[in-house]
């Protein structure tokens, strides 16, 4: 009886994973062959480029159908599944990573930026972009913080009202980076120009930004208190990870939102190379405290012509 | 080097890395025993779960090596036996060992090397239960306690407070953490012995990382025992405040740093250029051309 329904569920799994495959297989299959078809006979077939919101919307889809899956295998242990995910995926998308941003910047290095739309669209942006940086540059620190000193992090979380203030001003952070991207999105899908210097792989980014911050939320809503069991659960496996000594047992028996936010935060490692997300590697930080630059409007050119004001050193000759 | 000697050279080293962390080591029943089991279970007396002496003579081995590895998934099933035990003991739900075969098998041998033979099979089942004499605590046990789950006072060996995990509703408390079980009545369901049990060599994979080689002293978990079973003593009287519920604190302080946050962004950038980079020439261009017509 046992054995029945434990393998049932497996059976279902791998089943609908194998129809899943060979559905998308054969409908690929059929496309091609229904287009060679058609180019042989001669006719000829407009190439219209998929909408970008389309594309956003099954990546959106897709992702749901991928976390649905991961949670129903994580929960009933299926295979190996535990060890696929946390710890094959995290070290090959460490090395993806890796390999992928040297190649990226040895290859394209003029590409290694994240394609700013400023000269575009610039009033939309800020209340997206301000927003949404700034939660997700606080976030960003908040973990990094938690994984390298996580004594320091349950020594402030000892007081109670210390941890109420950590977590509220951490999810404030969070809402502000979603806010920011919902509205980063919407400038996206509905401005002509931008949706013109858009791609794919944009859309994967806005999926993956989203997997990430939802589920975040999710934790730090349903499974709260995490700044103070981050520390305790999280640092040891992201350590032992990074010691080559990888010790799965404790995140293998996490709620699945936490896996997910887990999963999601590797994925998102793994495409940097192939997304705008390479800006994180060039992110100009001497902005902060470089200098004010001049900027000469001549309008004026006469009183430029006449100015003495301008040039202090030597004039140009020419 | 030669391009594909290389990367030979590169995938045996990936291939030893994850060997090398699938691998465990083989351990004797004992030491497996007391990693895995003790929290929970003794020989000789009825603890959290049931007294082991003769449960190899009472069941099948498959039985056992089932139950252990997943005893939920047992009960969701259907088995008798397995559903019997579940509602002798509260409803407690025995975690999920990640042992193989071997391993069990080896932990059973354990069990059978100290139960007694096979033809006095029938003294496992009489054997008497220990009466427990409830302990009694002291009002500063309960303070230390209190201090020590809520974190206010760190343990010596520096693990993380109770409160990052587990709920009580109590009005000396914020509403705890709810990646692990409530601890409200925690006391009535499991005791002295089975909080000490826990406490000391948890079971659960989570915590047991959590206090890996940060274990509690022994005052500290008598101090949390004090707490609990205080906790549980006047559960019937509390209340979860509102204004300390953490989800309301959540909510609201997330909604009203929202508010404030962008009004911080737009007042620190008030002074921003407002208009495309190109407005002004745009606009200069428009004016030439007029005054050409």
């Amino acid at each position: 009886m046992l054995l029945t329904v434990e393998l049932f569920g497996k059976f279902m799994l791998y089943g609908l994973l194998a129809i899943t495959a060979i559905i998308v297989y054969y409908a690929i299959k059929l496309v091609i062959r229904a287009r060679n078809v058609v180019r042989e006979s001669g006719g000829y077939i407009e190439s219209k480029p998929m909408k970008h919101f389309h594309v956003f919307l099954i990546m959106i889809a897709t992702a749901s159908v991928i976390i649905y899956l991961l949670k129903i295998g994580l929960e009933n242990n299926v295979g190996m599944l535990n060890e696929v995910v946390f710890l094959i995926f995290p070290y090959l998308a460490l090395a993806i990573f890796l390999m992928g941003s040297i190649y990226r910047y040895k290859s394209r290095g003029f590409q290694v930026s994240s394609l700013s739309s400023e000269f575009l669209e610039r009033k939309k942006l800020f209340w997206g972009s301000q927003p949404f940086h700034w939660g997700l540059l606080v976030l960003f620190f908040g973990h990094l913080i938690a994984f390298l000193f996580p004594q320091s992090v349950l020594a402030w979380n000892g007081e109670p009202i210390r941890l109420l203030i950590l977590e509220v001003s951490s999810f404030v952070f969070a809402l502000a980076a979603l806010t920011g991207l919902v509205l980063l999105i919407k400038r996206r899908m509905t401005n002509s120009q931008i949706l013109v210097v858009s791609n794919k792989m944009d859309m994967l980014v806005y999926t993956t930004l989203l997997v990430q911050i939802v589920s975040g939320l999710g934790v730090a809503y349903f499974v709260r208190w995490g700044s103070s069991w981050f520390a305790g659960v999280l640092t040891p496996y992201l350590r032992s990870l990074f010691a080559f000594n990888p010790d799965i047992a404790a995140v293998s028996a996490m709620p699945w939102l936490i896996q997910i936010h887990i999963i999601s935060a590797f994925g998102l490692i793994a495409i940097i190379p192939f997304t705008r997300y390479m800006h994180f590697l060039v992110a100009p930080i001497d902005y902060t405290w470089r200098g004010y630059q001049l900027v000469i409007w001549n309008w004026g050119r006469k009183s430029i012509r006449n100015s003495r004001a301008h040039f202090f050193g030597k004039k140009p000759t020419t | 080097m030669n391009i594909h000697y290389r990367y030979l050279v590169s995938f045996l080293a990936i291939g030893a890395i994850f060997c090398s962390s699938f691998s465990s080591m083989a351990q004797d029943g004992a030491t497996l025993f007391k990693q895995n089991c003790s929290a929970c279970h003794k020989l000789g007396t009825r603890l959290v779960g049931p007294d082991l002496i003769g449960i190899t003579e009472k069941r099948q081995e498959e039985w056992l090596i089932k139950f252990i590895k997943s005893s939920q998934a047992m009960i969701k099933a259907g088995d008798a036996d397995a559903v019997a035990i579940y509602e002798e003991y509260g409803q407690m739900v025995m975690n999920d060992q990640n042992l193989s075969d071997d391993e069990v098998k080896a932990i059973l041998a354990y069990i059978k090397s100290e139960s007694p033979s096979a033809s006095t099979g029938d003294v496992a089942e009489e054997t008497v239960e220990v009466e427990i004499v409830p302990i009694e605590y002291s009002e500063e046990d309960i303070k230390n306690g209190l201090k020590l789950f809520s974190g206010q006072k760190a343990f010596k060996a520096k693990g993380p407070s109770c409160l990052s995990c587990h709920n009580v509703t109590n009005e000396k408390l914020i509403s705890g953490g709810l990646l692990a079980k409530d601890l409200t009545n925690v006391y009535a369901r499991m005791g002295d012995a089975g909080l000490a049990g826990i406490i000391g060599n948890p079971p659960f994979p989570a915590m047991a990382t959590s206090y890996e080689g940060k274990e509690l002293d022994s005052t500290e978990v008598a101090q949390l025992i004090a707490f609990l079973k205080h906790a549980d003593e006047v559960s019937e009287t509390q209340e979860m405040q509102i204004e300390k519920s953490g989800s309301s604190i959540l909510l609201l302080g997330g909604g009203g740093g929202l508010i404030l946050l962008f009004i911080l962004i737009g007042l620190h950038w008030n002074r921003r250029l407002r208009k495309s980079v190109k407005h002004d020439i745009f606009k200069r261009q428009i004016k030439g051309s007029d005054s050409i017509i």
